[in-house]
């Protein structure tokens, strides 16, 4: 233990900062011009979730999971860190884990969608999911980032973590197993921002932290509304 | 049919006869720092003498396959051979760096100065041969000079395949890694048993417990030194940097000009260092770092005086 407290974040990161931010110039530049592709699934994905449609939403953010594990982690981001292969897996493993529970199995079951006097909050959750697909990428541009390094929901990891946990919250039961790679991902993510200094990363854990207490918060508040009426 | 123009002729032709020769040029760059004026020091075990300033390759050359960053840090690699640069110390830990350094190396014309110092690093004990006939792939060499056993991974196991290794003729000397100032028990105790050429450990204007004890057994015994993280991944010069701090009027009487050269000189003037690994992704800080084995070295009075100066920074 004492060996392990020996270790500064910066000495767990294998690459310099310039090599981490031109990762993401790198992987626009060869995923032109699905950017646009990828946006319009975004919207699209608001579309199927306002409108109770879990089957294509599963498989879209399913396929959004795989490129992302294919062209970031396993083409890009493995050259550099060797952690990025196990990584990769665990993004093929939340989308298969999204084909699973939301595709295939019983989906009115887990994810029967909140109605009634939950609406407001149905609306608040999805207006949230829009500003974070056109607004995620302006915010990557801080600091010391050029635009060529935008990040792109379903192009890059951390827009599409953090608009899967917001439309997890969607539903009137949190699926909280299809948010635990997400969750994890944004704070192994903040880290690697942090110890990289573009400490406008610290975003992703203050993220997952607010996606965790929301969730919990409609979890026991729909327990004591359900436990009050008697249901 | 389509019909080849003269121009086009005379571009292809002159890009045949050019381009090997731009290649020739660039090698030639690389090399011309065998200067014997460059301070260097001798590998106890075979009275080789190497310059005291290496390159080390953790974080800097691990660039993947970005095109842009590969020549960058082609250019820096071919800044350390140019101005007498020999040791290039690198490791399968690294990412990508061995790699790059091969990419470079290739672009270079593999200048005859390089000194290859790398490492095994995988807890398979069996893995050694395989592990090290990969690595030298990566840096597109036939074999190491140095080859190291990454942070004692394993170093059982390690050592004895690497001492075959070594009288079998395929590698020249052997040695063990630490940084940061871990487990130096374990690496004296090694240094008591074992026939090591070299020991790489964290020495520099800070990070002196080397001092106590493993420096002066490594006198004792003929073991080269390799002192890694030269100016602390980096703090000491942010430390001197950030508070606008001049050097010592006295500077110029050992030839420092900047304060990399003061860290490195402080390190390589301890009569048990044989040489220090630093990192850099550019080249002027490449020139800067490697104007430190030009000129004197400070002795033990001047040492001193220069740990006092740094400390009241």
């Amino acid at each position: 233990m004492a060996e392990l407290s020996s270790y500064s974040l910066m000495d767990l990161m294998p690459m310099e900062p310039e090599v981490y931010f031109r990762l993401f110039e790198r992987l626009n530049q060869s995923a032109w011009p699905a950017q646009f592709a990828a946006q319009a699934m975004g919207v699209a994905l608001l579309w199927f979730t306002w409108h109770h449609r879990v089957r294509p939403t599963a498989i879209f953010m399913a396929i959004a999971w795989v490129w992302v594990g294919l062209e970031f982690h396993l083409r890009l981001f493995a050259e550099l860190n060797w952690a990025a292969r196990y990584i990769a897996w665990a993004f093929f493993a939340q989308s298969g884990l999204l084909v699973v529970l939301l595709g295939l199995y019983r989906p009115r079951k887990i994810l029967s969608y909140a109605g009634g006097d939950q609406r407001m909050f149905r609306a608040i959750v999805t207006a949230l999911a829009g500003a974070l697909l056109w607004l995620y990428p302006l915010y990557t541009l801080l600091g010391e980032r050029t635009w060529r390094g935008m990040e792109i929901f379903a192009i890059a990891p951390d827009p599409t973590a953090l608009f899967t946990l917001i439309l997890l919250l969607l539903p009137r039961r949190i699926p909280w197993l299809l948010s635990i790679i997400p969750v994890l991902w944004c704070f192994y993510s903040g880290a690697v921002w942090w110890a990289m200094g573009w400490h406008q990363g610290l975003i992703l854990p203050l993220f997952a932290v607010a996606f965790v207490i929301t969730g919990l918060w409609k979890t026991v508040f729909l327990r004591r509304r359900k436990e009050r009426s008697g249901v | 049919m389509a019909i080849i123009s003269r121009r086009t002729l005379c571009k292809f032709g002159s890009a045949l006869f050019i381009a090997p020769q731009f290649a020739s040029l660039r090698a030639l760059a690389a090399v011309a720092g065998t200067d014997t004026s460059y301070i260097r020091k001798s590998i106890p075990a075979s009275g080789e003498a190497i310059t005291v300033i290496g390159m080390g390759t953790w974080r800097t050359f691990n660039v993947g396959s970005d095109p842009k960053l590969r020549e960058q840090r082609t250019s820096v690699l071919e800044a350390f051979f140019a101005n007498g640069g020999q040791i290039v110390d690198s490791s399968p830990m690294y990412g990508s760096s061995q790699e790059v350094v091969g990419y470079a190396l290739n672009q270079l014309n593999h200048p005859d100065q390089l000194f290859s110092a790398d490492k095994v690093w995988t807890s398979d004990g069996d893995d050694t041969r395989e592990q090290i006939k990969e690595s030298a792939s990566d840096w597109n060499i036939q074999s190491f000079d140095l080859m190291q056993i990454h942070n004692l991974v394993s170093w059982q196991a390690h050592m004895e395949t690497l001492t075959a290794m070594k009288e079998a003729g395929q590698i020249r000397y052997i040695g063990i890694t630490t940084s940061h100032g871990r487990r130096h028990s374990e690496v004296e105790r090694i240094m008591r048993e074992y026939d090591l050429d070299f020991v790489q450990l964290t020495y520099n204007l800070i990070d002196r417990e080397a001092e106590d004890r493993l420096l002066p057994l490594a006198q004792e015994k003929g073991i080269a030194v390799i002192a890694n993280r030269p100016f602390r991944g980096g703090s000491l010069v942010d430390r001197v940097q950030r508070k606008d701090s001049p050097l010592p009027p006295w500077a110029g009487d050992i030839k420092v000009n900047n304060w990399p050269q003061f860290l490195l000189k402080f390190i390589v003037s301890h009569p048990a260092i044989t040489c220090t690994i630093p990192a850099t992704t550019q080249v002027e800080h490449m020139r800067e770092n490697m104007g430190a084995a030009v000129g004197d070295l400070p002795d033990a009075a001047l040492r001193k005086t220069m740990f006092e100066y740094f400390r009241n920074i």
